[in-house]
């Protein structure tokens, strides 16, 4: 406890800053559990939440169900048509979105504090009795059709896939979570709701609420929204895919003057020991002028940017990195990545930069949290991966734990480039598919 | 990074973002924005905009040059000036610069626009004088050697090749920004030209650099949790020391437009390209015109006639033809110069570029000759009253704000003032939309995946 606060007061003292928000963490009288921050600076309520299965639960050549139903839920509600709909949410300056994400389905909703008991019904009526009318089916396919034939020519979608394929072959997580303009077709309108019964659920729901409410408001309104769900729903099971343990290098021929490179390889799972470590060990090589920056954009000016950073999902941990540069260098480039990986792995980072690192990343923390969204966003990510109500002001000091040698030693797993995955894609000079 | 061309912004929440830039704010009903505004000795502005929204502040500095102030065979200047900005100064190398703003967890970057270049810090707020001190060491003191500049010239044409050749949209709204503006500065991209940028040297920066980097020519705004008192004091001991060099110069006035705004076409075919559409761009009074009701009058109509799904065009080509999958507009009319407006309609799979550009002019003749009503600009005005809020919970966007307001025509106050919209009738909106987006006012661009689905539609 005392070593705690120490560390803690060092922390305040190296940073400037202190997250001095309170979450309270209840559940309400229907069982629904709460994250909530009262904050009356600016008069906005934000709220985010999260139902515990995503587009995992997509039936095979279905796939794009849970995202038709994720744009569906705007289209019409109880005896409201979606013009209806949406000019109340507009009227209202209500901002309402959902997403579903391949382990989750999750929603976001803002509006200013006046406007709240409107952006509440709203959300009630979207959730527990949308129309899914078969003209507004029809209309969001065709977008959706249009947005999947985007993604066949954008390097950055058909490069992570062909990574994904490479990575875990044959694995649920590989499905394209937005559909294909096949499985695109084949849905109904019966295998839409059949998609919300199991997934628009009361059973481990997560609700964030930040903003200008008090909290018998925001347990009132949650009990209205999600209290009358059903309480079925199990989210889908997935087993973690093998980690990667072979190189490989993938070169699809695009016509274009740049070669785009996608690499990756393996990550921690999200409740290791080694979490922060990796995280401190990923800021210094791809993080912002980090050792990946440093030797291929300023001393070599091979690239505009290049990243690497943290890709997971609820069962699959991997890192992604990516960078453009021209075809006749591409292959310079690949060699100059390696390179740095190997030099990391086998030599290390250094004292200095895991001090410099952990400085940026404990500064920068706060900017999570600089408005209502970000801190009722960033908390529901908090929420969903079972983390404790007051992570935000234990998360520096984890950081602080973290130590040059077990850093060292997660580099030697995870940066070994022989576990590197690259895709191609262009005309890349010197690279070739292996 | 740099301001290029706008991508194809979709969405509504984006639309209704956009018309809150390009419209300035009520002070009854939202939290007022206190501004403070004075000028140091040697010319150089400060403007403070405090708001306790979390310990974090946003400064800036922001200069009067950008792209507009390049000359001929020299495109890309400003733009790669901005890059070399970063190389450092004696006192503060680059290393030093980096790891100062690393242990402070800051968020530091810069982009180029045609009309300013703007370098901007997002740090914890007990950490002001540490960022003035930076930024008024390197508005005088940039070293640069060509170990530096090359490498660096390299990166910008990745960045070029990033950005435009490697993908369709890219070229597509140069040619867009090229028929509408034709020799005009705003007609050349802001990145530059690939055979100019490939030429750039350390002394065409460095002469730039002289000529418009001084305190004269830059305004520091700063948003967030900043204290009006030592804000003051750290404003006039970093920045207000600095001297004006006899040999830089106020930036020369842009030229007039030498291209009529004409009925136009054209058209670019790609394989890659991921999402076709057609796009009609109008030329429009910027928002510092002296006539500055036209430029909201015409905001107004863009969010009534063509705001996604359920404006009116969408309600159209979207909702009843069920031609089109999305249509939305883009304002770029924050300028010094003349600004424009675009439209855009993406077809549904299986309908033709065609059949949406006919179905888009027939529903733009209609609402033009039809006019808005009462009832639709009374929502619209609502609905932006309402949305201001969002402005107001972010630091940054106000910092934004006001120093773009105040790199156009220094009238920072007005960036906030929504009396411009209570002005606005059903005929100023209805007038200003026939004077501009008449049929023979715009640039029609068709934007296809191959050269068949084109199907002669860039031709009359």
């Amino acid at each position: 406890m005392t070593r705690m606060f120490i560390a803690c007061l060092l922390l305040i003292l190296a940073s400037a800053q202190c997250l001095a928000f309170e979450v309270e963490s209840f559940t309400t009288p229907k069982g629904i559990h709460v994250w909530h921050v009262a904050d009356n600076t600016i008069p906005l309520v934000s709220m985010d939440f999260a139902f515990a299965s995503g587009t995992l639960t997509d039936a095979q050549g279905k796939e794009g169900t849970t995202y038709l139903l994720s744009q569906l839920l705007d289209e019409g509600a109880g005896s409201m048509s979606g013009e209806a709909f949406r000019e109340l949410r507009d009227d209202n300056a209500v901002r309402l979105r959902f997403n579903a994400a391949a382990d989750y389905f999750t929603g976001s909703l803002q509006t200013p504090t006046a406007n709240s008991a409107v952006a509440f019904n709203l959300l009630r009526i979207a959730l527990t009795d949308p129309q899914i009318a078969p003209d507004a089916l029809e209309r969001v396919r065709q977008q959706a059709i249009v947005s999947a034939q985007g993604r066949s020519n954008s390097p950055y979608e058909v490069a992570i896939f062909a990574a994904g394929i490479i990575a875990m072959p044959g694995h649920p997580y590989l499905r394209f979570s937005q559909g294909d303009e096949t499985s695109l077709q084949a849905i109904t309108r019966d295998d839409v709701l059949a998609v919300r019964d199991r997934i628009i659920t009361r059973k481990d729901v997560k609700v964030t609420v930040v903003g200008d409410i008090a909290r018998a408001d925001v347990e009132a309104a949650v009990d209205r929204i999600f209290g009358s769900l059903p309480e079925t729903g199990e989210p889908v099971g997935v087993e973690s895919p093998a980690t990667i343990s072979t190189p490989a290098t993938k070169v699809l021929a695009w016509d274009m003057p740049q070669t785009f490179l996608l690499f990756g390889s393996n990550a921690v799972p999200d409740n290791s020991p080694d979490y922060r470590n990796e995280q401190v060990l990923l800021q210094i090589v791809g993080g912002e002028n980090g050792r990946l920056t440093q030797e291929l954009r300023e001393k070599r000016g091979l690239t505009y940017g290049v990243s690497l950073g943290r890709y997971a999902f609820r069962k699959a941990f991997f890192s992604l990195g990516a960078m453009g540069v021209e075809n006749a260098r591409a292959g310079e480039a690949l060699s100059v990545l390696r390179d740095v990986l190997r030099k990391v792995a086998e030599n290390g980072v250094t004292q200095d930069e895991v001090d410099q690192a952990k400085l940026y990343l404990k500064g920068s923390f706060a900017f999570n949290f600089e408005t209502s969204g970000a801190t009722s966003g960033t908390l529901l990510t908090y929420m969903t991966y079972g983390l404790p109500p007051d992570h935000h002001k234990k998360r520096n000091v984890e950081v602080d734990a973290a130590r040059l040698e077990d850093i060292n030693s997660v580099a030697k797993r995870l940066l070994d480039p022989q576990k590197l995955i690259v895709v191609a894609i262009g005309k890349p000079v010197g690279i070739e598919a292996k | 990074l740099t301001n290029i061309c706008s991508p194809l912004l979709r969405g509504i929440a984006t639309m209704l973002m956009l018309l809150a830039i390009a419209l300035p704010a009520r002070a009854q009903d939202q939290p007022a924005i206190a501004i403070t505004d004075f000028t140091l000795g040697n010319g150089l502005r400060v403007i403070l905009l405090p708001s306790k929204r979390a310990p974090l502040i946003s400064h800036s500095v922001w200069y009067r040059v950008g792209a507009t102030d390049e000359f001929a065979g020299k495109t890309g200047l400003a733009h790669f000036l901005e890059h070399l900005m970063f190389k450092g100064t004696k006192k503060f190398p680059r290393t030093k610069f980096d790891s100062l703003m690393k242990a402070n967890g800051a968020y530091s970057n810069a982009f180029t626009t045609n009309d300013y270049t703007v370098y901007l810090q997002r740090i914890a707020s007990d950490q002001l004088a540490l960022v003035m001190e930076l930024e008024a060491d390197r508005m005088k003191n940039l070293v640069l050697t060509e170990a530096d500049v090359l490498p660096e010239r390299d990166v910008v044409r990745q960045e070029r090749l990033q950005r435009i050749e490697n993908d369709p949209t890219g070229p597509f709204w140069e040619k867009v920004s090229a028929a509408i503006y034709g020799s005009h500065p705003y007609g050349r991209p802001t990145i530059g030209l690939m055979a100019d940028v490939e030429k750039l040297t350390m002394d065409d920066a460095l002469n730039f650099y002289r000529l418009y980097y001084q305190p004269q020519n830059a305004v520091v705004v700063i948003a967030g949790d900043v204290d009006v008192a030592v804000a003051k004091g750290l404003a006039e001991k970093f920045y207000g020391q600095i001297a004006n060099d006899a040999s830089s110069r106020p930036r020369a006035e842009l030229p007039p437009l030498d291209v009529k705004p004409v009925d136009k076409r054209l058209e670019l075919s790609d394989s890659r390209v991921q999402s076709p559409y057609v796009v009609a761009t109008y030329l429009v009074p910027s928002v510092i015109d002296p006539a500055t009701e036209e430029a909201t009058a015409l905001s107004f109509f863009a969010e009534i006639f063509a705001s996604g799904i359920d404006s009116k065009l969408g309600q159209d080509v979207i909702l009843n033809q069920k031609l089109a999958a999305d249509a939305g507009y883009i304002f770029n009319n924050d300028t010094r110069g003349p600004g424009s407006m675009s439209i855009y309609v993406v077809p549904n799979p299986g309908r033709s570029l065609k059949e949406v550009e006919t179905a888009f002019r027939a529903a733009l003749a209609r609402q033009l000759q039809d006019g808005v009503t009462q009832q639709d600009l009374d929502r619209t005005r609502k609905r932006a009253y309402g949305n201001l809020v969002y402005d107001y919970d972010s630091a940054d966007g106000i910092m934004r704000k006001a120093g773009q307001r105040a790199m156009l025509d220094g009238a920072v106050a007005k960036a906030f003032d929504t009396r411009d919209w209570e002005r606005v009738t059903v005929d100023t909106v209805n007038a200003a939309a026939r004077k501009y987006l008449a049929a023979d006012r715009g640039t029609l661009a068709f934007l296809a995946r191959n050269a068949a689905d084109l199907d002669g539609a860039a031709k009359q």
